[in-house]
């Protein structure tokens, strides 16, 4: 999938599930989801790793949980693509 | 109100209808567990005074090792937590005149009415997002715990070593200061709503609550199990916060008012909005 597309459904994924009342859009690839204006908690994170494994297919290994993760729609579609890819990998 | 179950006195609220109702209709609320039901507190609070409001009597109490109730958390689990559920049924039946039974649960509590019904066969079965697979649930409270400590640990938080000490010798769990032994952990993990779906309940209302308004896939399975199975199952969605998750101001209005008009459907005392 391109990263550009990926970033996208994420986007949408992150409005819809932490009810962001903004657009996708107007969310930037880089800026720290934990900050103005998303302001994402602690909550929302565990609700955006399970969504993000009902879309994708892929697991949240414990042992990979980090702020780096979440900060930016850049680090969250760069580990959902290194999981399809591990995962297309190994079938 | 008081009533006993086991070693353990349970503590909780009973909800009288206002006016002139006949006060033959009951509603038992079972709770989430641990930091879930710490969050809901509030929606279950709201949805008794509306359930009440409607005509309903209404039982909300804290089950056995939990809450105001006594009982040694070291042995909460949800085959000690059922018989809770009948205990409260039990003291419903003495201490009012209802004689109709629904029971509403949220998460683990709506696994636990689902269970319990299969005994009791109400006439209303009210599962608000309950927990389909305990697999799944024990690994997302892992899952929860991890993220609490990353957040508060910031560059200091090691996953592996945060994550492996979860698993690694220490049979009872802690789900932020909820003890889980390992027995309760066992049973959780044997919870399988899509194999035990039965048509107990004469009438069963599935509501998903979340960030969309339809159910997942994994609730569409369980209506259909439940319709397999012969029972009179409604499957409905509202898009709502997950409100057994968050700490914030939270009324849980749109699943209060899908459920009260479901059950106004299917033969309730009558109908209310919930409060303004």
């Amino acid at each position: 999938m391109a990263d550009e597309q990926l970033k996208s459904e994420i986007k949408e994924l992150l409005v819809e599930v932490c009810f962001l009342d903004i657009s996708p859009d107007e969310i930037t690839d880089d800026g720290n989801l934990m900050d103005d204006p998303y302001n994402i908690e602690s909550f929302n994170l565990l609700e955006i790793s399970v969504h993000l494994e009902e879309k994708y297919g892929i697991s949240f290994a414990e042992e990979d949980l980090s702020l780096d993760l979440f900060q930016s729609i850049n680090s969250i579609a760069a580990y959902v693509k290194g999981k399809l890819a591990a995962e297309q990998a190994a079938s | 109100m008081e009533f006993r179950s086991s070693d353990a006195v349970l503590r909780g609220m009973l909800h009288m209808p206002a006016g002139d109702g006949d006060r033959r209709a009951a509603v038992v609320i079972c709770p989430p567990f641990a930091e879930e039901k710490k969050c809901a507190q509030r929606v279950l609070v709201h949805a008794a005074r509306a359930l009440a409001q409607a005509g309903f009597v209404v039982l909300r109490f804290d089950l056995s090792g939990t809450g105001e109730s006594t009982g040694d958390p070291a042995a909460g689990c949800p085959s000690r937590w059922r018989e809770d559920i009948e205990r409260a049924i039990e003291f419903v039946w003495q201490a009012t005149d209802a004689h109709r039974l629904g029971l509403l649960g949220l998460r683990l509590g709506g696994t636990l009415a689902a269970e319990a019904a299969t005994g009791l066969q109400p006439e209303w079965l009210v599962l608000w997002e309950p927990v389909v697979n305990g697999r799944r649930y024990l690994q997302l409270n892992v899952r929860r715990s991890l993220i609490k400590k990353m957040l508060t640990q910031g560059e200091q938080f090691d996953a592996k070593q945060a994550a492996g000490k979860q698993r690694d010798g220490h049979e009872d769990m802690d789900f932020d200061g909820h003890f889980v032994s390992a027995r309760c952990q066992d049973e959780i993990s044997s919870v399988d709503m899509l194999g035990s779906a039965d048509a107990a309940a004469q009438n069963v209302f599935l509501l998903g609550i979340g960030p969309r308004d339809t159910l997942s896939r994994e609730q569409g399975g369980l209506v259909e199990a439940y319709d397999a199975a012969g029972a009179k199952v409604t499957g409905a969605a509202v898009r709502e916060p997950p409100f057994w998750s968050l700490v914030g101001l939270v009324r849980g209005d749109a699943a209060i008012r899908e459920t009260l008009a479901w059950l106004n459907a299917e033969g309730g005392p009558g109908d209310a909005k919930p409060d303004p």
